[in-house]
């Protein structure tokens, strides 16, 4: 939840994908065949422009994989909103980024780390030198790209490396967001979600690199000080009553799952939460149900792990949207009991 | 890859600041004993030694006012790695500076 001007619906129309990647928090994979009928999901991104969503931000899978990934983007832009479209940039051939030229504000690309951990991430030994060989297509097309670098415990080090090299290709924004245990990872990386320790090093790494590409490549953390927490609760979730209220306003990010499920604030968020299923009511039937039913028990939850995010500690980074992940599971398990 | 004997991020992270030697800024020194980005302190000198990235040691000697001393001990104490920690107070007749010298292993078992 956050100000409105950057309520966020992040849509995973499919979870095909050419790669295997060990932290895929979808389980995505070239054997997946999950995916979203596209007039479904084109009546969702009318509702959700209507309900207050400016930006609508496609993943997946691989999203380039989905034929009608410009349909999409094209139906998004013509609701006014901002279109970012997340990829492994493996298929990023000319035909497809001339696809997604004019309908794209924002390509971001991932790259966790020297090509040698990239391609180890990615399970593939050509996964960096195909994606780099489609560098100077991304930068000949106009779009606008940035780099999402994936921070583990074992690679705070290797950020500096790939701060340096989003920057010489060009990259307009390094954004680095931390792994978390869902999907894929919570099988094949147990155990390497950044701790406090390693969530420090990167803060102080991420203020370094902010002044050195300060004016010349945007920076985004998505892990926050608690003081930042403390001192700005209304940045991080919404405490007013749902009435009257359009759903952007009370939930962002808001994510549409290939399996047609709309959950808050991440891929995999406690089903207890959910709004729904697409494939049962439109996004606007969902809002209106879950603004009268289920936003108070959100708001609740969002209380608790606030409370417990905002205490003092020796090592105050911290991963909001973990923290109220983790309640939220806990919150299933007792209800279980 | 996690059940790979890895070592951490900031442990390779502080063996390549070793390789840099005097050339490390104060926040990779911050980083290097997990001081909180705001902290207020002086620092006088730190050395990394050892060989990385079995172990290494970072010693470090901060300048502090006598009321955050509590504070930077409990710190220190705290932490796992501890080896060392002298405290020296300055001023006469009241103390108004206090120095700080740590020894933090880093890395494996010492």
């Amino acid at each position: 939840m956050g100000p409105a001007q950057h309520s966020i619906v992040q849509i995973h129309p499919t979870r095909r994908c050419n790669l295997r990647c060990l932290h895929c928090y979808s389980s995505s994979g070239p054997e997946q065949r999950d995916q979203l009928e596209a007039s479904v999901l084109e009546h969702a991104i009318t509702d959700a422009s209507a309900e207050g969503y400016h930006v609508a931000s496609f993943s997946g899978g691989e999203p380039v994989l989905y034929n009608e990934l410009p349909r999409l983007l094209r139906h998004a832009k013509s609701c006014g909103m901002r279109t970012t479209v997340t990829s492994n940039g493996t298929l990023l051939d000319e035909k497809r980024l001339a696809s997604l030229i004019g309908v794209t504000d924002v390509l971001a690309l991932s790259l966790d780390g020297v090509p040698e951990s990239h391609n180890r991430m990615r399970a593939s030994q050509r996964a960096f030198e195909t994606m780099a060989g489609h560098l100077p297509s991304v930068r000949a097309s106009g779009i606008p790209f940035g780099f999402i670098f994936t921070l583990t415990q074992y690679n705070v080090n290797e950020m500096e490396w790939a701060a340096e090299y989003a920057f010489q290709q060009g990259a307009s924004l390094f954004q680095i967001h931390p792994l978390e245990e869902v999907g894929r990872a919570a099988e094949q990386l147990t155990g390497a979600r950044p701790d406090e320790v390693e969530a420090a090093y990167a803060y102080l790494e991420v203020e370094r690199t902010r002044q050195q590409y300060a004016g010349k490549m945007a920076v985004q953390f998505d892990l926050v000080h608690a003081a930042v927490l403390r001192d700005h609760p209304e940045r991080f979730f919404d405490r007013e009553a749902a009435t009257g209220r359009a759903l952007g306003d009370l939930v962002s990010p808001l994510v549409i799952e290939a399996d047609g499920q709309v959950v808050p604030f991440g891929y995999g968020f406690a089903r207890g939460y959910a709004l729904g299923s697409l494939k049962q009511r439109t996004l606007l039937e969902l809002a209106t149900q879950w603004r009268a039913n289920g936003y108070r028990e959100l708001q609740r939850l969002c209380h608790k792990a606030f409370e417990d995010a905002s205490q003092r500690r020796e090592l105050p980074i911290l991963n909001w949207w973990d923290k109220l992940g983790e309640h939220a599971h806990a919150s299933e398990l007792s209800t279980a009991c | 890859m996690a059940n790979e004997a890895q070592a951490r991020g900031s442990e390779k992270l502080l063996a390549q600041l070793a390789k840099k030697g005097g050339a490390a800024t104060l926040e990779e020194v911050k980083a290097a004993v997990s001081l909180p980005a705001s902290s207020d302190f002086k620092l006088l000198r730190w050395l990394i030694r050892g060989i990385p990235p079995v172990y290494f040691e970072v010693e470090t000697s901060f300048q502090v006012k006598p009321q955050q001393l509590a504070e930077f001990v409990n710190h220190f104490a705290a932490q796992p790695g501890i080896r060392d920690l002298d405290i020296l107070i300055n001023g006469i007749p009241k103390p108004d500076i206090a120095q700080v010298n740590v020894v933090l292993a880093q890395g494996g078992e010492v």
